[in-house]
Order: structure tokens, then C-alpha cells, then sequence
């Protein structure tokens, strides 16, 4: 029993930054229908800044929170104004928008190395090493983090989009661009607006998980696979799919490693994708999120 | 517009296009084989051109950087001695990126448009078949520093590997691990290296009648280790075999005390890196255990270091950056022999180096090459080692192996 908790439990960590993950890409996609696929560079890029700030710059771990946050999020403003922006005012189609993300992802993967080494690095987690004991398993106080601010996460963007007139712009300009500009909303600066929450989102993911395992420039496009793979999962446009999506993924994937084979990773991953497109192929809550013309 | 008329134009626009490009294609078939300007080599006065290959991004690049380091310094000692036969070394450097198929690319360009001398490269595996086997179609000398797989050199006549053997480690592994635990596991790495090194384990257990509790993959760089460990724990195995990165082997320690289930691992010096160091910190203290071609009780070794310190304001902390060292002084050995840089010659002096001490091994060992051999094969060359107070040392094998049954 202890065992199953372990193995469970560690997954579901993975499992909510990934959620996080997918949630960042969700955000952005439901503001634009723009699948950006820089998403994982900012997750990396969170991992990276967490060990420049924290574990070897010793900032207060709150403050390299935020400065983590800002940093992402300024980071994904200049990618809508300087790729993506450009490439909707011409009605570019949705191929040449995806390319032209992942050619920023590349500059970013790059740059990255460049500037804080092309080598991992010791992430230092914020509540030590030492295990708690729940029902005899031994579980990682990083782990609760990742649970806890997922979860704040969800709430928090929940009650922005629900509570706030921003949230209502962002509504608006996803469901009907043209009506929004109508009434006077600027809609290239809402979706803005999303690029930063995505950035941020990310970037937060990337800080949060470190600490499991390690930092490193080059783990981008992993965290990409597998934050596609729970947006796709969950539904895509869908928020609330976003962590249920995140969340099952990484359990699956742990419990089928353990009980199944430990060696086929990622197949996994690809198994359960297609396994619940095959039952509703649009996700989890993807269709929910399509009639009801909410997120 | 007619029809007949618009064939005509995209028929003649076609035959135009396809004329400049077969006009431009032979233009840089001249100019990239024909003369020997572009890229050195040659018997020539100019300088002596040599291709550097590594991996310099990705998950590798540790390697690429710390074999570009340990040659550079061999080639600034060479020029500022003079260079060789009054020649001075130029290095063309490229980054293999851990791929294959980059690596391809690669060494058609050494021996086609940049016309090298000669080849030191080959980060993994993987890479360094691609370019033995280039080079041997090629007729260019390579010398491999890492790279450590039998089967690269086998059958080889221009390649020539400088770390010791893969089956030279993993017999030196499997025979510490029989001698001293009853329940053995191999752990390796989802790659050619790890494949490769868990069946020559395989094969050393069976040949002293041993049967492994369990054999696991892992892939490189996985954040999450603890569905693997968790077999090993149900197993009881008491070390692991580990052919695995050092990344890798920082995150197996980092999961095995949250299960609180620490085996012995006992690996290559694939984990003798930096990076073991940096991901593990405390986790890696005096577990795990790896073998290494670096033997700290060696003058040489001693001497090496200062010049590597004064060069890049850091310590050489492995046996990487010597094996690059070591390669680069080997092919100087080679092309100071052959006196110039025929080919054939410098392949055949390379191919009699007998009782050549390196930097790089145990005290004692020297490298020796035959027809028959390209290898270093002797398991007598290596060190055991582990960190200890945030450094690799020499390891005291007794404590670990009471500290492990």
C-alpha cells in the first residue's frame, strides 16, 4: 500500500506541473486558437532562473517566485509582439504560426544555454530534502508545493476569468474578436495579456519541478510532449481539462511504469492519449467547453 | 493566357533553373574537392588541419566541452613548441549534437570541403560509428577519445579509440560486484552505450553463474526514477550494475532515500562528471562508485592539472578531459612520426604506438595499439572512485562495501 501511495503520489506531482503546463497552453489558445509551442521553453526557462535565483543567487524563495512569475511573463509578451502578432494581423495561417513558435522556442532553448551554461544543475527545494511520512510511504515536501500551487493556480485564474472585467474581455475576444473590438476592447492587448498569464504559468511549472529532479536548458521539448499531451488529454480550450488532464497523466504514467514495464515512458504517455481521444475526441472536457462557449 | 504557351514558358523556365543548378553544383564540386586551400590539409607548408567533432549541445554537451578543453591545450602546447615539422595545428571544430545524422553531415564536410588531416571526435556511441565509419571510407585517421564501445574500432583499419574498452569496465564492475554482494541488478541507460554495456554484463554474470535480480532501463534524463527503484526494492538487490550518465545516477540517489532503499551503484566513468556533482549534491557523497581513467597519485596527472587550472580557471575533475589531452597527443605522435601528413603513414605510426604513457590511467598503465587492436582494453587501467566532500577522490572500496552488505 505504502508503495502504491509512493509511486501515485510522485506521479501526481509530476502530473499538476504538467497540469500547469497545459493549463499555460490552454490560456493562450483560448484567447487566440494559437497552439504556442515555446510553452515548454518557458517551463525549462523556470527551472533555470529557480536555480540562478534561489539555489545559487540565494534570493528568498517568495521573491524568486515572483521574480521567476515577471521574468516569464515579460518573456511571453515579447513572443506575441514579436512572432505571433505580426503573423495574425496577416492571417497567416495556423501552420505558419505554429513553425514560427517553435523557431522562438529554439532561440529561447539557445540563449538559455548560452547564458547559464549548457550543463543541469542541483535545484534546491525550498522545504528540504526530508520526507514525510503519510500511511507509512515516504513523500517529498516539494511535491505538496507543486499539489498546493497548482491548485492556487486554478482558483486564482478561475476567479479572474469568472469575477473580473478582465476576464470578461478575455471571454469576449475569444468567443467573438470582431464584437469585441466592437465595443471598444483592444483585443490584441487581451491576448497579450494571456501570452504573459501563459509565460508566468509556465515558468512557475518549471520552478515548482526542478527541485524533483533538475534544472537543465535542454529538457524544453520533453516538458512539451508531455503539456501538450495533457491539454490534449483534458480537452484542448479547456482550463478545468488542463489539471484533470495533467493530474492523469502523470498517474498513469507512474502506475503503468511500475505495475507494467518501467521502460516504455513515453508510450505510455501516446497510449492514453489515444485511448481517451478514442472514447471523446475532443477531450475530456473539450466538448463541455464547446457548448457551453465557456472555459 | 493559352494554354500551349504557358507549357512552353514553365518548360523553358524549368530547363533554366535546372541548367544553374547543375552549373552550380559542379562549380562547388570544384571548388570543395579540387584544390587544397579552403581547407588546409595536404603535404604542404601550411598549417596541419584537424577535425574536432563533439557534442557541444544537448545532453551531452559536458562531453564535447570537456574533450574541446583537454585537446585545445595539447594543440597550444604543440604550436607553442613549434608545432609539427615547423607546422602549426589549426582545429576545425564542429558540434555533433549527440545525432547521428548531424554527425554524418559532419564528416562528409571534414574530408570533403574542409579537407582535414585527420579526425579526433565521436561524443557517444552512436556518433563515433557514423564517423569510423566515414572515416574508413575516407582513408582518414580518427582517434576517438570517449566514445568506448568494442564494436566501433572492430575491423576498423583509420580508427583508434583512446578510453578503456567497454567490456574492460563492465568486467572490472561485474567482478567487484560478484566478489562482494549475493543480489546484483543492472540499471543501464536507454541508448547504444547503456544496451551495449548491459549485455557485455549479461554475458560476464552468466559466465560465473550469476543471475541478476532484475534489469531495468531507465531513459536519459528522466525526472522520476521511483517506479524503476521500486522493482530493485521488491528485488533486493543489493548494488546495481550501472551503465548510466551521471545525470541519471544523481536522480537514481535522489529517489532511492525518499524510498529509503540505498544499493550500492557501481558504474563507468560516464558518471564521472561535473554535472553528477551539480544535479546531486549531498545525494552522490561515497555512493555511487565509478570506475575512471584518472589516477590522482600520478605526476603527470599533478602537472596536468596545473596547466588545465591556468588555462581555464577551473579544476579538471574527471578523466574526460585528459582522454581529449591524451588523443590529441596521440595523433601528434602519429603525424610526428609519418614526419608530414600522409595519411597512410600517420595511420600506420598511430597503429605501432607501444608502451605510450598517457596521462590518463591508472600508474603504471600505458597504451599500446596493434593491427589486430585499436583498443585500450586493459582493465588494469582504471581507478575506482566516488565523491567525497563535493569532489571525486580515489575511493576506499572497503567502506563501501561495508557500508553496503
Amino acid at each position: 500500500m505504502a508503495n502504491f501511495i509512493e509511486i501515485a503520489f510522485t506521479g501526481a506531482s509530476f502530473g499538476a506541473a504538467f497540469a500547469l503546463l497545459a493549463l499555460s497552453i490552454n490560456v493562450i489558445y483560448s484567447s487566440s486558437n494559437v497552439l504556442n509551442f515555446a510553452q515548454g521553453e518557458f517551463m525549462m526557462l523556470g527551472g533555470m532562473l529557480g536555480w540562478a535565483l534561489y539555489s545559487t543567487g540565494r534570493t528568498p524563495y517568495i521573491l524568486a517566485f515572483v521574480l521567476v512569475a515577471l521574468i516569464c511573463a515579460v518573456i511571453g509578451v515579447v513572443e506575441y509582439y514579436l512572432v505571433v502578432w505580426p503573423l495574425l494581423r496577416r492571417r497567416a495561417a495556423v501552420i505558419s504560426i505554429i513553425v514560427a513558435t517553435l523557431g522562438f522556442s529554439i532561440v529561447m532553448r539557445i540563449t538559455t544555454a548560452l547564458t547559464m551554461g549548457r550543463v543541469e544543475r542541483f535545484a534546491r527545494p525550498p522545504l528540504g530534502e526530508d520526507p514525510v511520512r503519510v500511511f507509512g510511504a515516504a513523500l517529498v515536501p516539494q511535491s505538496f508545493v507543486v499539489l498546493g500551487v497548482t491548485a492556487a493556480a486554478l482558483v486564482a485564474l478561475w476567479l479572474i476569468y469568472s469575477r473580473t472585467t478582465l476576464g470578461l474581455a478575455l471571454r469576449a475576444a475569444a468567443f467573438e474578436p470582431d464584437g469585441a473590438r466592437l465595443v471598444g476592447i483592444d483585443v490584441s492587448k487581451v491576448r497579450a495579456a494571456t501570452f504573459a498569464a501563459g509565460g508566468a504559468l509556465a515558468g512557475i511549472a518549471g520552478l515548482l519541478i526542478s527541485p524533483l529532479s533538475f534544472a537543465s536548458p535542454w529538457v524544453g521539448l520533453d516538458f512539451a510532449i508531455q503539456g501538450f499531451a495533457a491539454a490534449i488529454i483534458g480537452g484542448l480550450g479547456s482550463w478545468p481539462g488542463s489539471i484533470v488532464g495533467g493530474a492523469t497523466l502523470g498517474v498513469f504514467r507512474s502506475v503503468m511504469l511500475r505495475y507494467v514495464s518501467p521502460e516504455w515512458g513515453n508510450m505510455f504517455t501516446l497510449a492514453l492519449i489515444l485511448l481517451v481521444l478514442y472514447v471523446r475526441p475532443t477531450g475530456l472536457f473539450g466538448e463541455r467547453a464547446a457548448e457551453a462557449g465557456t472555459r | 493566357m493559352d494554354e500551349a504557351w504557358v507549357r512552353a514558358i514553365n518548360r523553358r523556365h524549368f530547363l533554366r533553373l535546372s541548367g544553374a543548378s547543375l552549373a552550380g553544383a559542379a562549380l562547388l564540386g570544384v571548388t570543395g574537392c579540387g584544390g587544397g586551400e579552403s581547407g588546409g590539409g595536404g603535404q604542404g607548408e601550411g598549417p596541419i588541419s584537424l577535425g574536432l567533432s563533439g557534442a557541444l549541445t544537448g545532453g551531452d554537451a559536458i562531453l564535447g566541452q570537456t574533450q574541446r578543453e583537454g585537446v585545445q591545450l595539447a594543440v597550444d602546447k604543440i604550436n607553442e613548441g613549434g608545432g609539427i615539422q615547423g607546422r602549426q595545428i589549426e582545429l576545425v571544430t564542429e558540434d555533433e549534437a549527440n545525432d547521428p545524422s548531424r554527425m554524418a553531415e559532419i564528416a562528409q564536410k571534414f574530408v570533403t570541403r574542409d579537407q582535414v588531416d585527420a579526425i579526433i571526435g565521436g561524443t557517444n556511441d552512436g556518433t563515433a560509428q557514423v564517423l569510423a565509419q566515414v572515416a574508413e571510407q575516407s582513408q582518414v585517421p580518427l582517434i576517438i577519445p570517449f566514445a568506448n564501445g568494442d564494436q566501433i574500432t572492430r575491423g576498423k583499419k583509420w580508427s583508434f579509440q583512446v578510453d578503456v574498452a567497454s567490456t574492460a569496465f563492465v568486467q572490472g564492475i561485474v567482478d567487484f560486484a560478484t566478489e562482494n554482494f549475493d543480489r546484483i541488478g543492472i540499471v543501464y541507460d536507454d541508448n547504444a552505450f547503456g544496451q551495449a554495456d548491459r549485455d557485455f554484463a549479461l554475458e560476464d554474470l552468466k559466465a560465473v553463474n550469476v543471475e541478476p535480480v532484475e534489469v531495468i532501463s531507465i531513459p536519459n534524463e528522466g525526472r522520476d526514477y521511483t517506479p524503476q527503484l521500486s522493482q530493485f526494492r521488491d528485488a533486493d538487490a543489493q548494488v546495481l550494475v550501472a551503465p548510466i550518465s551521471g545525470t541519471n545516477a544523481a536522480q537514481l540517489r535522489k529517489d532511492m532515500t525518499r524510498l529509503n532503499y540505498e544499493p550500492l551503484i557501481a558504474g563507468p566513468n560516464s558518471l564521472a562528471f561535473q554535472s553528477m556533482i551539480d544535479v546531486g549534491g549531498e545525494f552522490v557523497e561515497r555512493n555511487p562508485l565509478l570506475e575512471d581513467v584518472i589516477d590522482e597519485t600520478k605526476p603527470e596527472v599533478k602537472k596536468f592539472q596545473e596547466k588545465f587550472r591556468a588555462a581555464y580557471d577551473k579544476e579538471a575533475t574527471s578523466g574526460f578531459e585528459l582522454l581529449g589531452y591524451d588523443a590529441m597527443n596521440i595523433m601528434a605522435y602519429g603525424l610526428k612520426q609519418a614526419k608530414g601528413t600522409d595519411k597512410a603513414k600517420v595511420r600506420d605510426s598511430i597503429e605501432g604506438l607501444s608502451n605510450y604513457e598517457a596521462v590518463s590511467g591508472k600508474k603504471g598503465s600505458t597504451i599500446s595499439y596493434s593491427p589486430e587492436d585499436h583498443r585500450r582494453a586493459n582493465p588494469q587501467d582504471l581507478v575506482w572512485r566516488w565523491v567525497d566532500g563535493g569532489e571525486f577522490a580515489n575511493a576506499n572500496l572497503d567502506q563501501v562495501v561495508e557500508a553496503h552488505q
